[in-house]
């Protein structure tokens, strides 16, 4: 009886798994789309998709390939299909790499085209944000554009410190805050390349600034994510390097009913390189190139623009709760505000 | 001779710790407000303290008489109509498999593959957690404590990858919520205790320090349902409103180096979870159907309960109505209480009164 049922068990394991999506309807890799990067743009109230797909029949692991497909649709789901279905092919989205905003929808509505990325059961949170100074469309056509390359972009940050770059979860987090103001990557196209041109930080779901190298390094030294990031310190008649490591900053906020005060103290370690004998930068220089980089970036972030990229706001939720609450006016509070940066670097 | 039933209090806790721990898991819009999960928090030293109190009827029938389940002591107290006591039983153990299967299910056909086929799926984990229960308790047990090392290796691989991906400012002050929504989710925690009825029927087979295992037990169900918050909210942040099942979605996002995209691991070990608890309450479900229809039922029991489940599990499925009644809290909360509390309470009750009758019936003879 015993050896019956578990003879029997087996059987309806068997039979049961033949019916599985895996054994019935499997495709091979090659028969689907492999989606590895996405392009948004928007024009005429229509929603332009270009997406970058892995060319399985070309390319092989030495060398991939990948083509472009582009349509348009009244969403950015119907912009995806009318493309996809001039392939035929199953579309696989957990491959996706990046999605890359052209400029027009960054200046005008920048979170309604990615709802679509947050609730398709399909995506990835992980996915690269990317906003191009150009048409999206006009970036990934780029003559030496490749979905990898692009998302390698990704890594400026932590190698150079020259940009900022978000991923989808937590853009959209950002964004969902009534103080802070998401913060990603701007690309552009030089020579053919793709490139980063700065940061682009976004107020109320649309583009309000665009970041230079300089705010964009300011703006990562005063939230402690500087490390390996590389500067420059002017000095009569030779410009010296230095690259910084173990930074770490914090920001104590205080308010009055119309006014932030802040402070940004920064410590970190420097190595200073290309250094006259006998002369060059010493720790003086370096604490004042930091904390102009700082100042600078905040004057325009926070004081021209009312941005929020210093995550004042969610301290302020969380030491003072109250006073966060009854916020009305947080662009007021952010226009006239006042910094203080302290720096403390130790030079190698 | 009938061979004696035995499992040892840290396999019995276990099992029990594993299933809380799933409940917990499959946190998701279906359930309850998923933005409100950091406010969880705030309830957990209260959900401790009053899941402890929750044990103590239970306990207490119990070491009354260390042989009997609560099935057992409803027969004795109210005699005949001690099968209502099993029915009701029997009817809990039903809802929460209906109410397990059910998530999971949803899970898969919503976020996994919409082309999967549910009753497929089910019909293949009721079979596993069938041959589970046939194997009786000793086995669910051993299996647990497998189980439970590859919990514990999934729970420390996140926790370690996902740290770096903490955001600290996404925590918000916890105990400036009202009083009101403290208690909300007081209840909503301590409504997934079906552990506690569970030990009314698993008690009499176990030896060991049993109050030094229910104590362990409920803190570390506790401890690691605060853990996970923790990570999920710290992670997440506001993002978490946006996603139906937020455990799965940060196990997307842990990684390091090559191991990335770790939600197909999550997904096993979950099933992996999920086969002990259905495993456990088809367990459960049958030694009530065996208490009311005895021995010549025991046979069956297991496959007619499997069969049971799998049925309204998936008729449920496809039923809204039914859906909204099933993941209702206020009728999760009532049902858990009744069942870990009040009918124990009732049992000790009456049992005290029917001393003290008999008592004064023997004096003035």
């Amino acid at each position: 009886m015993k050896r019956t049922f578990k003879l029997m068990a087996v059987f309806i394991c068997v039979v049961s798994m033949l019916s599985f999506t895996g054994c019935k309807s499997n495709k091979q890799l090659n028969e689907r789309l492999i989606i590895q990067g996405v392009g948004i743009d928007y024009t005429d109230n229509q929603y332009n998709v270009t997406l970058m797909c892995m060319d399985t029949v070309q390319g092989d692991e030495q060398a991939p390939a990948h083509t472009i497909l582009s349509a348009t649709g009244d969403t950015v789901l119907d912009g995806v299909t009318n493309a996809i279905s001039k392939k035929g092919q199953e579309p696989l989205y957990s491959h996706n790499l990046f999605i890359l905003l052209g400029d027009a929808i960054a200046k005008n509505d920048a979170i309604t085209p990615l709802n679509f990325f947050v609730e398709y059961y399909e995506t990835r949170p992980t996915v690269y944000v990317f906003v191009g100074d150009t048409s999206a469309n006009a970036i990934l056509t780029a003559k030496t554009a490749t979905p990898q390359g692009i998302a390698n972009l990704a890594q400026t940050q932590y190698t150079s410190g020259r940009t900022i770059t978000a991923q989808l979860y937590k853009f959209i987090e950002d964004s969902m805050s009534k103080t802070q103001s998401p913060v990603t990557t701007q690309l552009t196209v030089k020579n053919d390349e793709v490139q980063v041109s700065g940061t682009v930080v976004f107020k109320d779901k649309r583009l309000a600034v665009t970041l230079d190298n300089e705010e964009s390094l300011g703006v990562l030294l005063a939230t402690g994510k500087g490390n390996l990031s590389t500067a420059v310190v002017e000095l009569e008649g030779q410009s010296q390097s230095f690259t910084l490591s173990n930074v770490k900053s914090s920001i104590e906020v205080s308010s009055t009913d119309d006014q932030l005060i802040y402070t940004v103290n920064v410590t970190g370690k420097a190595d200073l390189y290309e250094g006259r004998i006998g002369g060059g930068a010493g720790k003086g220089e370096v604490d004042n190139k930091i904390r102009w980089l700082i100042q600078k970036a905040v004057t325009r972030t926070v004081n021209q623009y009312k941005t929020d990229v210093l995550s004042m706001g969610k301290l302020l939720r969380q030491k003072n709760y109250e006073f966060y609450n009854n916020i009305t006016d947080w662009d007021k509070l952010l226009k006239n505000s006042r910094a203080n940066v302290v720096v403390d670097i130790s030079v190698e | 001779m009938k061979k004696t039933i035995s499992v040892s209090v840290s396999q019995l806790f276990i099992m029990l710790f594993l299933s809380r721990i799933i409940a917990y898991v499959t946190f998701s819009t279906y359930i309850a407000d998923v933005s409100q999960m950091w406010g969880n928090m705030a309830s957990l030293p209260l959900s401790l303290i009053i899941t402890l109190l929750m044990t103590v009827p239970v306990y207490m029938l119990y070491k009354q008489d260390k042989k009997r389940t609560i099935t057992d002591n409803g027969y004795e107290v109210l005699g005949r109509l001690g099968f209502v006591v099993a029915v009701v039983y029997g009817l809990y153990f039903l809802w929460v498999l209906v109410y397990t299967l059910t998530l999971f299910n949803l899970f898969v056909t919503n976020l996994l593959n919409p082309t999967i086929s549910a009753f497929v799926l089910s019909l293949a984990v009721v079979i596993a957690a069938v041959y589970g229960a046939y194997k009786g308790i000793e086995a669910i047990s051993r299996a647990s404590t497998i189980v439970l090392v590859i919990v514990l290796v999934a729970v420390i691989f996140m926790v370690c990858t996902l740290l770096p991906r903490v955001d600290s400012l996404n925590y918000t002050p916890v105990f400036l919520r009202s009083g009101g929504d403290i208690w909300q989710s007081t209840l909503f925690m301590i409504g997934r205790n079906s552990a506690i009825p569970a030990m009314g029927m698993l008690l009499p087979f176990v030896n060991g320090r049993v109050k030094k295992g229910i104590c362990l037990w409920a803190f570390f169900s506790y401890l690691c349902i605060g853990l996970l918050i923790l990570l999920i909210v710290g992670v997440l942040g506001d993002y978490i409103s946006t996603q139906v099942f937020p455990m799965y979605t940060v196990t997307s996002i842990a990684g390091v180096g090559v191991l990335e995209r770790l939600d197909g691991v999550f997904l096993g070990v979950w099933t992996a979870g999920m086969f002990i608890k259905i495993s456990l309450f088809i367990y459960l479900l049958s030694m009530c159907v065996k208490r009311i229809f005895g021995d010549l039922a025991s046979r069956v029991s297991i496959l007619l309960c499997g069969a049971l489940v799998l049925g309204v599990s998936t008729l449920t499925s496809v039923q809204d109505s039914w859906l909204g009644i099933l993941f209702n809290s206020n009728v999760t909360v009532w049902l858990t209480l009744i069942t870990g509390v009040l009918l124990p309470l009732l049992l000790l009750c009456i049992r005290l009164i029917k001393k003290k009758v008999g008592a004064r019936h023997e004096k003035d003879i």
